[in-house]
């Protein structure tokens, strides 16, 4: 996945001679290696910043007034925290002008959820979400370079979006045993993802009984309790891009299960796809698909922080085929 | 420096907030911090360049705010229909109207022009954005495949930003000139002027003389002045605007010795926090009666000149917020969550996915065996 994600953010600065990279050890390929090699193509727009969220964020938010497109990028998903009131800066100032101009930026959160330098600190998983700020995660590589090449789109119509990186995916080739399952081709030219797509994992027989709903690291972990359970292909994994806001994608896939299971990486409680349950369960004439009706469960994140050297907190597949297990009773 | 446009921003100053209060006790006006005592930093203003120049102005800065957007309404002629025009438009803001240009009613800011910058009621956060802003112009500028004429700012812009001396002791503050101190040691270009209001009180919280030495420590030049004095003002404002365009490195002017009048908002409690006399004292210290005798003292205006123009204004900022009071506020939802973000460019949906003919769907059984018998066929290749 890190490949691409350095191939469509090259791609977009060779595309766009207005956009600008900034960041902390940005130049020197990055802590994941994301901007591996960007910085000796393009000198003067691949940029180093001091260690101070504030300034860079606020940086950004100026370069953007200035005419360029920023890619912000927060090198641990944490450290967003030490910048917040620029970040939520950054979402309120269109409202604040009325809505006339927009000041289009990019945020790519970095290192979020497990990852290999553990601890709370360098494996944060929950999400600010202000009104103004597009939230998205991407599990793989061949998505991610949609999604940004969309995010892109918007951010030149003066939207803010966050794309949000798990680290645990960056470098992953196999996901069961040595089967390369998560290696992708990187997409075609043209191939641009909507806010709205979300992307059914299941079997070409036809659509199976449950419906898991997730994204990012979630992906693969359900992918993994998947095949854990006694009929996998009665499982569909939804992947679920945008965080932000409920995808009309999810909308338009839910209607046809009596079975969902929302596997949330964040913690409990600031967790995004419970801001959705809202929306889902209104009925199909107000645009929901009455998720009461359905047996459904919620698994997420301890609601603590993150202990070092452990994965103990996170969401893991046992809790996922407990999930599956639960509705399918 | 023109003089009678200057009175009449000081005066218009005075009188906004002396209405805004009217309009809150009467139930129509909804902000209320006032500008009192700071009047005479309109002259900052003039120092200017109101074409190229950008400005994030503090809630406190409405007179810098009037001149400004004055001198860029008239062309420089300072034609009283333009005034008018714009004391309409801040009245629409007290009153939350939704033909309020800034921001049609969500909120009550100083602003406007295409080259002012919101601030919010959150301290000092507009520094670190005007950082941005000139740091990224002068990127901007210089990249090859940019187009200086589609860029938003002129070369040789200098970025404005004001804030008050409570501000200061805000990390966003200290945070945004040290990146203006660190960019200029880099000899990156950034000019920055920071325009610093000082009162010696922020809020309920005396400053105790520590301004001095905060400035002191921040290393960024500095041009002082006594910030009830227009010509002073003016002078300290146009060196630093002068010395940043030129040297494009970061500056600030300290307008020093301000009285604050009237509490900080309407809902202050001054009488918990401040004596009998320093309250008298504020009220004493009356700016626009300052900028009045200057005024007449430069033999362009007369007393009796001055009364009219008093009465004229006063009249016209009452009609100002009777209209504005009257106009529609927001009303609908819709209208308010469309404007949290510009509107999403359509995407077409990709749906149904694409999968090449013969891959099976990645994470499945079927698309496992697949894989392997690929990479089987690869190494047998080789």
């Amino acid at each position: 996945m890190r490949k691409s994600m350095s191939r469509a953010i090259a791609e977009a600065l060779d595309t766009h001679p207005n956009m600008v990279y900034i960041g902390e050890d940005v130049q020197h390929g990055g802590y994941y290696l994301v901007t591996d090699k960007l910085h000796k193509k393009h000198p003067s727009r691949v940029c180093d910043f001091p260690p101070d969220e504030t300034t860079l964020i606020g940086a950004g938010i100026g370069y953007s007034q200035a005419g360029l497109l920023p890619v912000v990028e927060i090198p641990y998903a944490k450290y967003l925290d030490c910048g917040l009131d620029m970040f939520m800066e950054a979402g309120i100032l269109n409202w604040l002008g009325g809505g006339k101009k927009g000041t289009g930026m990019i945020f790519r959160l970095q290192g979020f959820d497990r990852g290999t330098f553990g601890g709370n600190f360098h494996t944060h998983n929950q999400l600010h979400m202000p009104p103004g700020v597009d939230v998205v995660c991407f599990s793989n590589g061949e998505d991610y370079a949609r999604g940004f090449r969309n995010a892109v789109r918007q951010a030149e119509a003066g939207r803010v979006v966050m794309l949000v990186d798990c680290t645990a995916l960056l470098n992953l080739r196999h996901l069961i045993g040595k089967d390369r399952g998560w290696e992708r081709a990187y997409p075609q030219e043209g191939e641009v993802l909507s806010f709205h797509d979300v992307r059914r994992y299941g079997s070409e027989k036809g659509r199976g009984k449950v419906a898991v709903v997730t994204y990012g690291n979630g992906v693969v972990t359900s992918l993994q309790a998947r095949e854990k359970c006694p009929e996998p292909k009665d499982i569909d994994v939804i992947d679920c891009m945008l965080l932000s806001e409920c995808p009309d994608g999810l909308v338009e896939e839910l209607g046809s299960y009596e079975r969902v299971v929302f596997a949330d990486i964040c913690k409990e409680g600031q967790n995004p796809l419970s801001g959705m349950l809202g929306k889902l369960n209104q009925t199909e004439e107000r645009g929901g698909v009455d998720l009461g009706k359905k047996m459904w469960c919620l698994k997420t994140a301890q609601r603590t922080y993150n202990p070092l050297g452990t994965t103990l907190t996170f969401l893991n597949v046992e809790d996922v085929i407990a999930g599956i297990e639960e509705v399918s009773k | 420096m023109p003089v009678k446009p200057l009175l009449k921003s000081v005066i218009s100053t005075f009188l906004l907030h002396y209405h805004s209060r009217v309009a809150s006790a009467c139930g129509n006006g909804f902000y209320t911090i006032g500008p009192c005592g700071e009047e005479n930093l309109a002259a900052a203003a003039l120092a200017l360049d109101n074409d190229r120049d950008t400005a994030a102005l503090h809630y406190r800065h409405l007179g810098i705010s009037l001149m400004r957007g004055w001198t860029s309404r008239s062309g420089g002629m300072y034609d009283d229909e333009s005034l008018k025009s714009l004391l309409l438009d801040r009245a629409r803001g007290y009153t939350v109207s939704s033909l309020d240009p800034v921001t049609s009613g969500n909120h009550c800011c100083l602003g406007g022009g295409e080259l002012d910058f919101l601030v919010t009621s959150t301290l000092a956060s507009q520094c670190p954005p005007a950082v941005g802003r000139a740091l990224g112009n002068s990127l901007a500028h210089s990249l090859p495949g940019v187009s200086s004429t589609s860029l938003a700012f002129n070369k040789r812009s200098v970025h404005y930003v004001t804030l008050g001396d409570g501000s200061a002791a805000n990390a966003h503050f200290l945070a945004a000139v040290n990146l203006a101190r660190y960019a200029e040691h880099r000899s990156f270009k950034c000019p920055v002027v920071f325009g610093l209001s000082d009162n010696q009180v922020s809020i309920s919280l005396p400053n105790y003389g520590f301004l001095p030495k905060l400035l002191d420590s921040l290393g960024i030049k500095r041009f002082e002045c006594d910030g009830n004095n227009l010509e002073g003002v003016y002078e300290a404002t146009k060196q630093a605007v002068d010395y940043s365009r030129k040297t494009q490195k970061p500056s600030l002017v300290h307008y020093k010795g301000l009285k604050r009048r009237f509490g900080h908002a309407a809902t202050d409690r001054q009488t918990a926090y401040l004596s009998q006399q320093e309250i008298k004292a504020h009220v004493e210290a009356d700016n626009v009666e300052r900028a009045i005798e200057w005024g007449v003292r430069t033999g362009e205006v007369t007393y009796s000149e001055v009364l009219d123009t008093l009465s004229g204004l006063e009249n016209d900022v009452r009609k100002a917020f009777d209209a504005a009071s009257l106009e529609p506020k927001v009303t609908e939802r819709t209208a308010v969550m469309a404007q949290a973000s510009q509107p999403e460019v359509a995407t077409a949906r990709m749906l149904p996915f694409p999968q090449s003919a013969n891959r099976p769907t990645e994470g499945t059984a079927e698309g496992r065996k697949v894989r392997l018998s690929e990479r089987r066929g690869e190494e047998r290749g080789k």
